[in-house]
This record gives structure tokens, sequence and C-alpha cells, in this order.
């Protein structure tokens, strides 16, 4: 028993070990983001660099959205005799590959592609309309997605710099007001971009290319082997392999894009465990060549591990609780008797995760909707929700694993417009 | 490039992506100071704070009709920590109890979190409450005495809150003093905050005693790991997110 009881002890250390960890990197990036003179991505060369460019559209029975992207795109103050669009109707059976079609029909610059078979997911998609794609630059927007008139200039600017391997711009819900889920999201969308990417992209650590809004210069795309179809997560899995060949992935912060954000619980807890697998079958992949890199300095690999495992904190905590439970009953001298170390710990335990709420509150701030900061206690729901959905999708991993699959199932995100 | 433009008809707005806040040592500086005295005070004053804090919670029982009893002191460095005790009992030291307490848990945490007309933030605040009293049932089952009794759990509650009430204004005073907001604003947020922390931990002490002994001892731990460990983040959100309502175009680099 006594062993059982140093084990639970030496987890509780170690959880909160790492918790310090997350929590310390998120005061960082938040200072950093506050006090640091911002680091413009490139943007001054827009319209300098002339390459030309391809956008991928992956559709998946997407009828109600999928001409808004196009009809969006079409008023790109890009030049459009350098620009190819490719909508990708994968394997829709609604009316998505019939709008398209007639879309392409008065505009020359939009070719569909129609898959008709394969395997599902976005990856898949991607891998198979490559022998189409002209471009020297790839563009990835969703379906659901609006990009305004200067988005493709912005996002292809910083592709002067021959460092740049992938290009990722802001997503920015356009139905944020519909509902208390929707404006929470609004919330973390905001942290998760104006603070948390820019601080990491002003520090010269690990921007994550987020598979949309985005783009790589397609002759990296080749250097690292192209899409993987049996990914869940081809965004993080795409930036782990061009950080691994020495490419830098550049965050445009001024690039916005409005996106749908998802309007129910249901679909939320759906698209969170999608998530969730994707990254953690990505960290399974990268870890390990992540931290041997010989080429990468010790703070790209440090945030690079700490990107990667981060799916994993959820479900570390909730253990950690029930060990806490646990161990109060059989045996409550959990704290040392130090005063200084109980403060620290106290402290800890009480106000120490906070500094999620720090990089949300400081994003809204500067993006000047204080208003909205009334909302910041709510986040406390949704990250309850999220520690249920992640843990439950590790379960689901590790089975899958046990089971021998190599790929797990992927769920398409319903719209709602 | 210049990241603001002049158009002749006045300063453009800068764009949101690239506004960031010059730091000023000042800000900072006094914040520190005012960190440092109220930590001061109440440490000068911190027997007459734990005497109010208990008189709040000694008449929150006495109202609630619970009787209780002093627990024996402890210390936080020079601090005297207070206790108190009531009579308590293990609720799953009898089989019926332990079957219906373990088959509560079991329901919350697997039925609930099945019923597709709650929120999902809702079900699974329910299935943690579910999770954590199926692992409190199989200990206190095993471990029919537990060690974890209510004075224990009084004092390390308030050991807790009075090392975060130390503490606190450091956090304010570092994390949203450095901040260009009204320091006025900034100050009467965290005092409330602080009264308020203060206040709802130990009316949250009050409701735990009574629990356990009407209850038993099993809900001290659900207690301490719901209420403690997220809770208390929560009344500071709240607080943080009000202080720095203000904070907007302000936020502007200067031309």
């Amino acid at each position: 028993m006594k062993v059982v009881l140093l084990l639970m002890k030496l987890y509780l250390v170690m959880t909160a070990g790492i918790l310090v960890l997350y929590v310390i990197r998120h005061y960082i990036f938040t200072l950093a983001r506050v006090f640091l003179p911002f680091r413009e991505a490139y943007l001054e060369w827009a319209g300098m660099a002339k390459p030309t460019v391809t956008i991928l559209v992956p559709m998946h029975n997407e009828e109600r959205v999928c001409l808004g992207v196009l009809e969006a795109l079409a008023r790109t103050s890009f030049d459009l005799e350098r620009l190819q669009v490719i909508p990708v109707d994968d394997r829709s059976t609604d009316r998505t590959g019939e709008l398209v079609d007639g879309f392409a029909r008065d505009h020359a610059w939009c070719q569909p592609f129609h898959r008709k078979g394969g395997l599902g997911g976005k990856a898949a998609a991607l891998l198979d309309v490559m022998p189409r794609v002209k471009g020297d630059v790839i563009l990835l927007f969703d379906a659901d997605y609006l990009p305004g008139v200067g988005l493709v200039e912005n996002l292809v600017a910083p592709f002067g710099d021959p460092e740049i391997g992938a290009v990722m711009g802001r997503v920015v819900p356009q139905n944020g007001a519909k509902n208390l889920l929707t404006r929470l999201l609004d919330l973390e969308r905001s942290g998760g971009y104006q603070t948390n990417q820019q601080a990491r992209w002003r520090l010269g650590l690990v921007p994550q290319f987020g598979g949309t809004v985005g783009g790589m210069r397609r002759s990296a795309l080749e250097a690292v082997g192209g899409w993987d179809q049996y990914m869940l997560a081809e965004d993080t899995d795409l930036t782990f392999r061009l950080l691994a060949m020495g490419w830098k992935v550049a965050y445009v912060n001024r690039a916005e894009c409005y996106e749908e954000v998802v309007e129910n619980w249901a679909a939320r807890r759906k698209q969170v465990r999608r998530w969730a697998l994707g990254h953690m079958q990505a960290c399974l992949r990268h870890m390990r060549p992540l931290v041997a890199n010989p080429n990468l300095g010790f703070w790209e690999k440090l945030d690079g591990v700490l990107l990667l495992s981060i799916y994993f904190v959820p479900p570390l905590t909730l253990l950690a609780w029930l060990v806490s439970a646990f161990l109060l009953l059989v045996d409550p001298t959990l704290f040392p008797p130090s005063a200084a170390v109980f403060i620290g710990v106290a402290t800890y335990f009480t106000v120490g995760n906070f500094a999620i709420f720090f990089e949300i509150g400081v994003a809204i701030a500067l993006d000047g909707n204080s208003k909205r900061l009334r909302l910041l206690p709510f986040v406390f729901g949704g990250f309850m929700a999220s520690l249920f959905t992640v843990t439950g999708a590790a379960f689901a991993l590790l089975a899958s694993r046990l089971k021998g699959e190599s790929h797990v199932a992927w769920d398409k995100t319903p719209r709602f417009r | 490039m210049s990241l603001s433009q002049n158009t002749g008809r006045g300063r453009i707005p800068l764009h949101r992506s690239v506004r960031y806040v010059r730091f000023t040592f000042q800000r900072l500086a006094g914040w520190l100071v005012v960190a440092v005295v109220t930590t001061g005070l109440q440490l000068y004053f911190n027997q007459g704070l734990t005497r109010t804090y208990g008189w709040v919670l000694e008449g929150l029982l006495t109202w609630a009709g619970v009787p209780f009893e002093q627990g024996t002191p402890d210390q936080l460095g020079f601090i005297s920590i207070p206790s108190w005790s009531v009579t308590t009992f293990n609720p799953v030291a009898v089989l019926p109890g332990a079957l219906a307490y373990l088959g509560a848990g079991l329901f919350l945490a697997l039925v609930v979190w099945r019923m597709p007309k709650i929120p999902f933030p809702v079900s699974a605040w329910i299935s943690l409450l579910g999770v954590l009293l199926v692992v409190c049932t199989l200990v206190l089952g095993l471990r029919p005495i537990p060690r974890f009794t209510p004075e224990v759990f009084a004092g390390l509650w308030m050991k807790v809150t009075v090392a975060t009430a130390l503490i606190y204004p450091w956090l304010w005073g570092g994390l949203i003093g450095v901040l260009p907001l009204p320091a006025t604003r900034v100050f009467i947020w965290g005092a409330g905050a602080w009264a308020t922390f203060a206040l709802w931990n130990a009316i949250r002490l009050a409701c735990f005693l009574a629990l356990a002994r009407a209850a038993g001892v099993l809900w001290l731990p659900l207690a301490f790991i719901l209420g403690c460990t997220l809770m208390d983040c929560f009344v500071f959100i709240i607080a943080y997110s009000r202080a720095l309502e203000p904070a907007g175009r302000e936020w502007e680099e200067p031309a």
C-alpha cells in the first residue's frame, strides 16, 4: 500500500510540474504579446513576390456554404491570371458538385475536382487533388470560410522569404453572436490567435499551421513527402514535418478570415474529439524526431513538445483529481510542512489555472471588444466539457492502438448557415 | 512600413492585429508597492482577519443550526490557523449505504452523461461529481475510518485560504496592474475580488461542514477538489474580466 501511495504522490507531483510548465508558457505568451513590439509577417512585401497560387477548398456535403467561399474568392484583389481555385468535391452526396460546377462555368479560374471514392478525411482528398495543382503556393480554405478581398495577397507575402515553408492567418468567427457557445468559441479563437499564435511568431517559436486560412510552398510540401491520408490532423502533422526539414511557419495576424463556428454542444464535442485524436496521433509520430532534431534550438523544441502534448493534459488533470480525492481520504498530509512551499502549492491550486483566462482576456482587450469580457467566466464551462471529451478521445486512441488500427475515423463538422 | 497612417483627415486607428502596449516600469513598480503594503497589512492584522473569518463562519453554522466545536489550531509560518470540527460518520461503512452511494455515483457518471437534453458542460460537471463520488465510496468502503476528518479538512481549507489571500495582491498587481487600466478600477475590483474570495470561502466551508455532519465524511474530498481547485479560480476570473473591461482602443501604440 505504501508503494501505491508513493506512486500516487509522485504522479501528482509530476502532473503539477507539467501543468506549471503550461501555466508559465501561457503567461510568457500573453506578456510577450502585450509588451513586445509587433512583428509583421512580411506584409510590406505584399504584391512584390509574384508566385502562381492554387487555392484548395475541400468540400464534403457543403451545399449550404460552398458558394459563399467561392463568391468571396471571386472578389479577391489577387491577380486572377496567377490564380487557380479548386473546389475539391469530396464524395458529396448532396448538391455540392452541381453547385460548384455551375459556378465554374462563369469563372475560368475555378476548376472543380470531383472525388468519388477513397478514404474519408481532408488529407485524403488533398492527396488526390495534388496532380491538378499548378501553383507555386497552395492556400487552403474550409468551405464555410469567407476570405476578404486582400487576404490572398497577405497570405502569399511571407513566401518572399525562402525560409518560410507555410503560412497561417487568423480565424475569426462570423456567427459569434448566435448563442452562448458561439460567443465562447469567439473568445477562445481570440486567445488562440491574437495572443497565442502571434506571441509564438514574435518569439521565434513554433506557430501552428491550422489547415485552413493558410498555405504552404508546393516545393516544401513535396520535399516533406506530401499529404498523409492516414493523419486526422494533417495540419499539425505538416507543421512538424516542415519544422523537421528546417522550414518555418509564418503567422499573419492581420490576415483575418471569417469562419462559421459550431452552434451546438453535440457538434462541438465531435469537433474537439476529432482535433484531440488527430493531435495525439501527431504527437505520437513526431515527439521523438522533434526532440532528437539537431537543427532546432532548445526553445523551439520545448515549445514544439508542449504544443504536441497539449491534448494529453486534460486526461492527466482528470486522473490527478481522482488520485487527489483518493489520497485525501487515505493520507491527508499531501502538502509539505514548509510554509513557503505550501503557499506556492496553494496558490497554484487556486489561481494557477488562471493563465489561459489571462491570455483570452488580453486578446479580447487588444481586439477592442471589451464588453465580451463579461463572458470570460463562462469559458470555465467549456473547459470542463473539453476535459471530458479529450479524455474520451485519449481512451479511444489507446483502444484503436491496442486493436492495431492504423487510422481513426473522421467526422464531418455540421454547417449552420 | 509604418503601422499607422495619416491620410490628412486625422490618424487612422491602428488595426487591432498590430496593437501592443508600452511597458512602463513605473506602473509595475507602483502596483508592486501596493502589493507589498497590502500583504504587509494582512500579515500585521492576521489575527483580526482570521478571527473575522471565524465569526462569519461560526455565524453561518449557528444560523444553519449545525453544532460545531473549535478544532486544534495549526500554524502557517507565524500565522495561527484556526480549525473547526463537527461530528460526522462514514455513510458507506455499511453495505446498503455503500451500494446507495456507489449506485448514485455510477448513475451520475454514466446515465447523465448520455442524456441528450442536458447541455454538455452541465453533464460534464455532473459526471465529474459522479466519478469522484465513486472513487470516494470505494476508498471509504475499503478504509472505514478515514483520516480526513472535518477538522483536518477545515484546517487545510483555512491554510489554502490564508496562503491565497496573502499572495493575491502580488498576482493582481503583477498581472493586471501592468496593463494600461485606470488605477482606481484595478484597485476596487482587486479589493472586491479579495473580499469576495474570503466570504465565498467562508460560506463554502460552512456548507461543507454542514454536509459532513448531515451526509457524512464522504463529501469532504469532493468539496476540496471541486470547490478549492476550481471555484476560487472562477471568482478570480469574474473580477478580472470586470477589471479589464474598459480596455480597448486605448491599448493602441502611441503615435
